[in-house]
Formats: structure tokens, sequence, C-alpha cells
């Protein structure tokens, strides 16, 4: 009998997980706005939103979302742009001119983007609060030795003041990627809004023939001052002649470049199994000659000395 | 000559001379015709719309052509193993089956070219092989080798025929004037002169010594196609050998289908006898446990290592989606053949026959297996791509051109057995006075 409560209990479990299963599995699709901003070189501003649909636990990106970016406030006068996303989900746009005043006015600004999945919805709102920061990039070359500074610095009373306890990445730009320059993934800015790395990049192949290589500084997805990156050109890059290997010969060349030694060898292979060829074509011409020299009469026998049948 | 000689040549050259088709020959031509005729419409469409009207795809990029390409390939071997292996060897049997032999071989290497400009789908392309062709490519390789390969194999059929055309033509009453045109276009010029017998039989002595290194290297370089690429299934230095086995063994049981076929319909049971069946029966049987050995070679070895990339290949093989045409290819195609040939009643006419079509049919699946699983299995992960080029089944248009070609073939060598005595009758005349 006292067996009965726990079965109870099992199947009130059961009623409930089948009732949370049912509920999770009527999930209404969600539009979800993501937004960010984006600093280059201390002068160029974009912000770029990423329109995501949630539906059954996945994320998928959503194409042809229309989407109102504004700065501070809601309001026609503070409209950055209309956008649409593209079939990434995504969109992007510099802050006009005509907010340069407001934008110079406050050292801390909002950015508010309003989107609807479908018209007839209520709009969903993304919200991202940046300061205003900057990042000096600087290089050593003492003794042989080479490193990157990288200063951070946050607008505030109309000063530039350093910046401390900012995650700040130094690398060097390659094609597709960025190398990082020492041991450390990310260094952290002291006091002085200041860090410092060592190149150790050696023999790093150079973009130009001059030997410069592209070094940036990025702060990446910073809760305070979005994303920021700053780049420097070094002469400390290893210049590498590109040399074509193309017209030489070899197994992977392009036509009538293989090896001699395979040329030579299949050619002759080629060469002595259709000489064979030919000379059986031309037997067919001598024991056709050798037919026409004889005349035969319709129904007459052949001396058997002279034919084989 | 006495007088029972003439009569017995007589014989002998009434019952080997070409006759004309009976309601079966008809209606087996226009079957074949109409497949043909499928085959090209599904062509056209393919030529039209391209390839998207097969069900190839990202991976699977060399479908049922591909497998139907290898297919012709194994089975024009033939012509080496019972002309040229045989008559060099003075094995004299083997002489009216010289030239079935030589004509399957013909007819294949033609539809294995042609099957591969079908798979190329802009047939221009082929061009592009001449002109952008690289010698480093085992592709061109196999563009010489099957050239070559055709010209020999029509030389050797050509070269025995020539005193048999005489025979034809002297014969004039017994065909309508087209076909009297076509031997004397071919063969008016043969006399039986000592110096031609003598030209003719030097000129068959070195094409059958040309022939089985040509034959080799075709075959040879079809299976490099494969193994020069790096992929499970495909990874091996055995694959030569492999493939070469396979094609004797399809070639012999196409020989003993085309035997038994000849000799029922055109009542050949005098010069292909029982003993004909008996002799190819113990070679097939050899042919079939050579090729069965190779294959547990290139199948458990890698099992035994299972390797991950080779791992989900053989699995698939062995028990997963491709297994019912695995187990087929290899008891239908080799176990069960070995088992009714290793007995003397199974090396009847009617148990060859039969043994035959299993090894045929089964060669034919078994090159469907070499070509397709392993590309379906490739080394990378299939990351975004369609749902359909996880699978593979080839489209209508795929199976019309594939049926189309072998009907092809078939027609080549009905035409062909119409036209000119499918056994050699000069040849048959001399062996018999040689018994005699």
């Amino acid at each position: 009998m006292k067996k009965l409560p726990n079965i109870k209990k099992g199947l009130v479990i059961c009623f409930l997980a089948a009732t949370i299963k049912l509920f999770a599995q009527d999930e209404k699709p969600e539009l979800m706005l993501n937004l960010s901003h984006y600093t280059e070189n201390n002068s160029i501003q974009y912000l770029k939103v990423q329109a995501q649909l949630k539906a059954n636990n996945k994320l998928q990106p959503m194409n042809g979302v229309d989407v109102q970016l504004y700065l501070d406030s809601v309001s026609s006068s503070n409209l950055i742009a209309q956008l649409k996303t593209d079939e990434r989900g995504s969109a992007q746009t510099t802050i006009p001119p005509g907010l340069k005043n407001l934008w110079n006015a406050l050292p801390e600004h909002k950015f508010i983007a309003l989107a609807r999945a479908n018209p007839k919805d209520e709009p969903i709102t993304a919200e991202l609060e940046i300061s205003k920061a900057k990042i000096e990039i600087d290089t050593l070359n003492a003794d042989g030795t080479r490193s990157v500074t990288a200063k951070v610095f946050s607008y505030n009373n109309g000063a530039w003041i350093a910046a401390k306890g900012v995650e700040v990445k130094i690398a060097a730009e390659r094609l597709g990627g960025s190398l990082k320059i020492g041991d450390d993934e990310s260094y952290t800015t002291d006091s002085l809004g200041q860090v410092s790395g060592e190149f150790k990049l050696d023999s790093l192949p150079s973009i130009d023939e001059k030997g410069n290589i592209v070094l940036v500084a990025r702060i990446e997805d910073n809760d305070q001052f979005g994303n920021l990156m700053v780049e420097k050109t070094v002469p400390w890059g290893k210049y590498y002649k590109h040399v074509n290997t193309f017209g030489r010969r070899s197994l992977i060349a392009a036509r009538f470049k293989s090896p001699l030694w395979l040329s030579f060898m299949a050619y002759s292979i080629v060469g002595a199994v259709w000489g064979v060829i030919f000379y059986l074509i031309i037997q067919v011409f001598r024991m056709k000659r050798l037919g026409n020299d004889i005349e035969i009469p319709e129904e007459k026998e052949i001396p058997t000395e002279e034919l084989v049948i | 000559m006495k007088t029972s000689d003439i009569t017995l040549t007589e014989q002998i050259t009434n019952d080997l001379l070409p006759q004309k088709f009976g309601l079966r020959g008809k209606i087996w031509t226009s079957v074949l015709i109409a497949i043909c005729l499928i085959g090209a419409y599904a062509y056209f469409l393919q030529l039209k719309t391209g390839l998207a009207v097969t069900n190839m795809g990202d991976y699977v990029s060399w479908g049922i052509y591909i497998s139907n390409f290898v297919f012709f390939v194994a089975i024009s071997l033939v012509g080496s193993l019972i002309t040229a292996v045989l008559r060099l060897a003075d094995v004299h049997w083997s002489t009216p089956l010289t030239r079935i032999a030589e004509i399957i071989a013909v007819s294949a290497i033609v539809f294995a070219s042609l099957i591969i400009i079908v798979d190329m789908g802009r047939p221009d392309r082929f061009y592009h092989l001449f002109i952008y062709g690289r010698l480093q490519s085992p592709i061109l390789w196999d563009v010489i080798v099957i050239g070559t390969y055709f010209v020999i194999s029509l030389l050797l059929l050509y070269f025995p025929l020539l005193p048999d055309l005489k025979i034809l033509l002297r014969h004039k009453d017994h065909s309508p004037k087209w076909m009297n045109r076509l031997y004397s276009l071919l063969g008016s010029f043969w006399k039986g002169t000592v110096g031609q017998v003598k030209i003719n039989d030097k000129a068959i002595n070195i094409l059958c010594i040309t022939i089985i290194p040509v034959a080799f290297s075709i075959h040879t370089v079809t299976s490099w196609l494969f193994a020069t690429t790096y992929r499970p299934g495909w990874d091996s230095t055995n694959f030569g050998a492999y493939f070469i086995s396979g094609a004797f063994l399809v070639g012999a049981g196409g020989v003993v289908v085309a035997m038994f076929v000849f000799r029922k319909y055109y009542h050949l049971e005098r010069y292909i006898t029982e003993k004909h069946f008996d002799r190819m029966g113990r070679i097939v049987v050899m042919l079939a446990l050579l090729y069965l050995y190779f294959n547990i070679n290139e199948y458990l070895i890698p099992a035994f290592k299972m390797k991950k990339p080779e791992e989900a290949h053989l699995t698939n093989l062995f028990a997963g989606d491709f297994a019912p045409i695995f187990w087929f290819a290899i008891l239908v195609g080799m176990i069960i053949p070995i088992l009714i040939l290793l007995f003397k009643q199974g090396r009847k006419p009617l148990p060859m026959f039969i043994a035959g079509i299993m090894v045929v049919i089964g060669a034919w699946f078994k090159r469907y297996l070499i070509v397709t699983p392993t590309l379906l299995h490739p080394f990378l992960p299939m990351h975004d791509a369609p749902q359909r080029f996880f699978h593979y089944f080839p489209s209508w248009q795929e199976w019309a051109i594939a049926m189309g070609s072998l009907a092809g073939a078939l027609l080549i060598i009905t035409f062909f057995a119409r036209i000119f005595p499918i056994i050699p009758i000069h040849e048959t005349i001399i062996e018999d006075e040689k018994t005699a």
C-alpha cells in the first residue's frame, strides 16, 4: 500500500513533463535583434544589425526584415537609417552627417533599433549604449626587440582619459584573418590605459616589396565601447618574391609541360604500338597488290600449289 | 580434293554462312532498336537540358554512366583472351569462338567510348580532351589505349575474316546485293595465294602479340582512373590486377552466353559442341575463383584494419544500404557460378548459359559498386548540400541511356552475325581437314 503514493508522484511528474513538452512544441517563433557599433581607425563608424528568428530552439538568419535605427531616442529627427536585412539577416549603415551635432554633444550615446517580423506585429526593440573611445597604436624597436603598444582612451567632459581594464587584442593582419604577435591572445589595459606586447613573428611575409605588414589593435564586443580597431603599417615583414613555376615541366603542370621522362616513355610506347598498327595496315595494301596481280576467272579453280583454299 | 571433302566443305560453308533473321531474330532486333531509340531520346533531352537531367551531383559525379563504361571496357577484354592468348598457346578448340569474342570486344569498346562522351555532358568536351589534354592525366591515357585497342580489335576481326570474305563472294546468291558489295569492298582482293596467306598469318600473329599488352593496359589504366584518386575503396595498389581478373571473368561469361544463343538459334551444335562449353566452363570457373580471390583481398584487408575513413564505406557495403547489391554481386557474379561450373553436369550448355548470365549481371552490379558507394563516402564530411546529394539513384534518362548503350552493343553483334559468319568458315574447314 505504501507504493501507491510513489505511483501517484510518478504520474504527476509524467503529466508535468508531457505538459512542458507540449508547451515547448508550441513555442512561437521569435524575432531577435542584435545591434553592434564599430569604429575603424578612430574615424569611420558604422552600425550593424543582425535579425534572427528563434524557432524550435534554433536561430536562423532572417532575410528582408525592415529595421529603423535611431540615435538616443525614437523620433524622426534622430533617425539614422531605414534598413532591410540581407539573406544573412544582416544590415549595416554609417551615422549620417546630419546627426553630427547630436553625436558631438554627448560622450555617451544610445542606439535604438526597431523591427517587425510582420507588419501587424508589435515592433521588436534592441538598444545599445556606448561611450566614445579611441585606440592609439605605437611601435618600439629597441636592441632588436620589437614591441607594439596600444593605448585606450574614453571621452569624458571634453577630454580623452585613459581607460583601465579594457581587453585589447594586438595582431598582424593576414589575408582572411589576424595573427597574434606574441604568446598572448589578448592584453588588459593598465592604469595608463596601455597594453604592450612583444612582436615575435619572424620572417612574416610582407604585403609589398618594402616589407610592410599591417599591425592591428582591436577591442571586440566591449560592453562600454563596442568594437574599435586601429591599424598601423610597419616594415617588419619579409618580402618573398613569388616565383611562378607554372611554366615548368612537372606532373602537375599544364598541357605539353609533362616531365621529359614521362613524355619520352609515353610517346615511345604510343609510337611503338601505332607503328605496328600502321605496319599492319600497310600489309593490307600489300595483300591487295598481290591479289590484284592475279586474275582468276569467276568459276575456275586455282591450282592448289598456288592457293591455300 | 576428294568428292567427300568437297561435300564436307560445302556443308560447313552452308552451315556457317550468315542467315536471314527469322521471326525471333526480327523481334529481338526490333526490341533492341526500340531500346536504343529510347536511349537516344533520353540523350537528346540530356543534350538539351544538360546533365541536370541526371541524378548526379557534387558528390556522385560518376554514376551509372561510368559504371557502364567500366563494364564495357571489362567485357571487351575477352577478345584478347579467346583470340590472342589461346591462339598463341596453339589451342585449336577455341577456333569457333574467336569471332564471337572479337565482335563482343569491338562492340563493347565502341560503346565504352560513346558512354564516356555521354558522361561528359557536352560532347564538344571530348574535342577539348585532345586540344587541352594533359599527358600526366590517366584520363588521357585511357583515351589513347581505348582508341588503340579499338583499332587493334578491328584489325584482329578483319584479318581472319579475309578468307571468309572470299567464300562469301563465291556464294553471292546467298546474300543481298548491298552485302555482296560490302564483301567486295572489304575483301575482293583476297585470292588466297601463298603470299597473301603468309602475310595474313604473320599479321594475325603480330596482332595477337600486340593486343595482349594493349588489352592489359586498357583495363589497368581504367582501374588507375580510380586508384590514382585518394578515396575509400579506391586507394589500392592492387586495382590493376583486380580489374583485369574481373574483366577476363565477365568477358568469358559474355562469350558463354553468346555461344549458347548462336548455337541454339543458328543450329550450330556441330560446331559449338558440349566440349566447347565444358572447356569454357573450366576457364570461367578458374577466372571466377581468381576474381573472388582479388575481391577477398580488396575487401578483407581494409575491413581488418578498419581505418576510420574506410569504415563508413565498408560498413555500408557489408551491412548498409548497398549490402543487397554487394552480396548479390558476390554471390550471383562469382560464388554461385563457381558452384555450378565446378561439376561436369554444370558445364552443359544450359547450366553454362545460366551461369554466364549470372556472371554478366553480377559483373555489371559490381562495377556500380566500385563507382558509387565510394563517391558517397568522401574523406571530408558532407555539409551544406541538398538532401538529394546524400543518396544516388539514376534518373530515368540515365537508365535509358545506359540500357540503350547495352542494347546498342548487342545490336552491333546481332547485325555482324547477320552480315558475316559468326564462326570462321575457312578456319573451321582447315581444322576439320586436319582432324580428318
